[in-house]
């Protein structure tokens, strides 16, 4: 007897998608839902504003709400800097933009310091936040800045568990990391972040010949057939946009 | 009140996580508040003094969520 095999169709995934101008196109229709992306780069590849306005345009086109932690950069000086390129921290209420580099200038005296495991306080924190915001996407800037807390004893078996805290939260989470190799494309500092992320979106500054371009390249996406050139980046006040032609 | 600042360090740590404790000792020292047993008007200066503080953080959308759960606990204590 012959027995009909029947294709059935791959389980479809929840995508989030950037609302950077045709990317989405290049990775089935966006990011996986719960997903973590790195997204990396040097220093002035504007991978805060690229992040921050994902999340800003997830909550002002879809509803979803966002949590931003910065660890670094303060509240004000990260709004003021994202109006420059168009983009109103205060034309959302779903974004939440929780500033900790204030709350360490501000008991930097009294800080907990030392004892605390900062990769298990703020996997702890995004949880209470989601349960006071309701957060679907979660944004931590910078991987670096929680580097310069934390004090490692063995980083791969403590990022293996600090990925794993991320995952078990169920939100769709960006962690912003400084490349500061410039020779190779090391994604973080101890080299097993892109491992242990879902996501690797890379930003690479060309500066040749007098110019500086931006290039956007998805390295990996699990869950997705994705495009992996690199495609240069614009950035206007109507958003940011890839070149595919 | 000692079980109501509890509380209220507890209603602040999903916002101030490790810092909630630190963070409530110091608004009590900012205010001039020692360790004698404050006044329902002293608690809700502290709540505002605190509503201050999470506006710093993160903005009047949490701040304003944050003082109304603390000022709901602090005219709601026996």
């Amino acid at each position: 007897m012959e027995v009909a095999v029947e294709r059935l169709p791959a389980p479809s995934v929840s995508r989030v998608r950037s609302y950077v101008k045709n990317l989405d196109a290049q990775m089935e229709g966006g990011i996986p839902v719960g997903s973590i992306v790195l997204v990396c780069g040097r220093p002035g590849s504007m991978k805060s504003s690229l992040t921050y306005s994902m999340l800003h345009n997830q909550a002002v086109k879809e509803g979803r709400r966002g949590l931003y932690i910065t660890l670094e950069q303060g509240r004000s000086s990260l709004t003021r800097h994202l109006h420059h390129i168009g983009l109103e921290a205060d034309a959302t209420d779903k974004v939440a933009i929780v500033d900790l580099s204030a709350l360490r200038k501000s008991f930097s005296d009294d800080a907990p310091g030392d004892q605390v495991n900062w990769l298990e306080a703020i996997v702890a924190q995004i949880r209470s936040y989601k349960a006071l915001l309701g957060c679907e996407l979660v944004a931590m800037d910078s991987m670096s800045a929680l580097y310069s807390l934390h004090e490692f004893q063995n980083p791969r078996r403590e990022l293996f568990y600090f990925f794993e805290g991320l995952r078990d939260l169920q939100v769709t989470t960006f962690l912003i990391s400084e490349m500061y190799d410039p020779e190779k494309d090391i994604f973080a500092r101890y080299e097993v972040e892109d491992f242990l992320a879902d996501g690797v979106v890379h930003l690479k500054v060309d500066r040749s010949e007098g110019q500086s371009n931006l290039y956007l390249g998805v390295v990996k996406m699990r869950e997705t057939r994705h495009n992996r050139n690199y495609f240069p980046l614009i950035v206007d006040h109507e958003g940011f946009e890839v070149v595919t032609d | 009140m000692p079980d109501l600042e509890a509380q209220i360090v507890d209603y602040m740590r999903p916002l101030f996580g490790e810092f909630a404790a630190t963070a409530f000792a110091q608004q009590k020292a900012k205010l001039g508040m020692g360790e004698h047993q404050l006044t329902s008007d002293q608690y809700e200066a502290l709540v505002e003094g605190i509503r201050t503080m999470c506006n710093q953080v993160a903005g009047p959308t949490v701040a304003d969520r944050v003082y109304t759960g603390l000022i709901a606990l602090v005219r709601e204590a026996p």
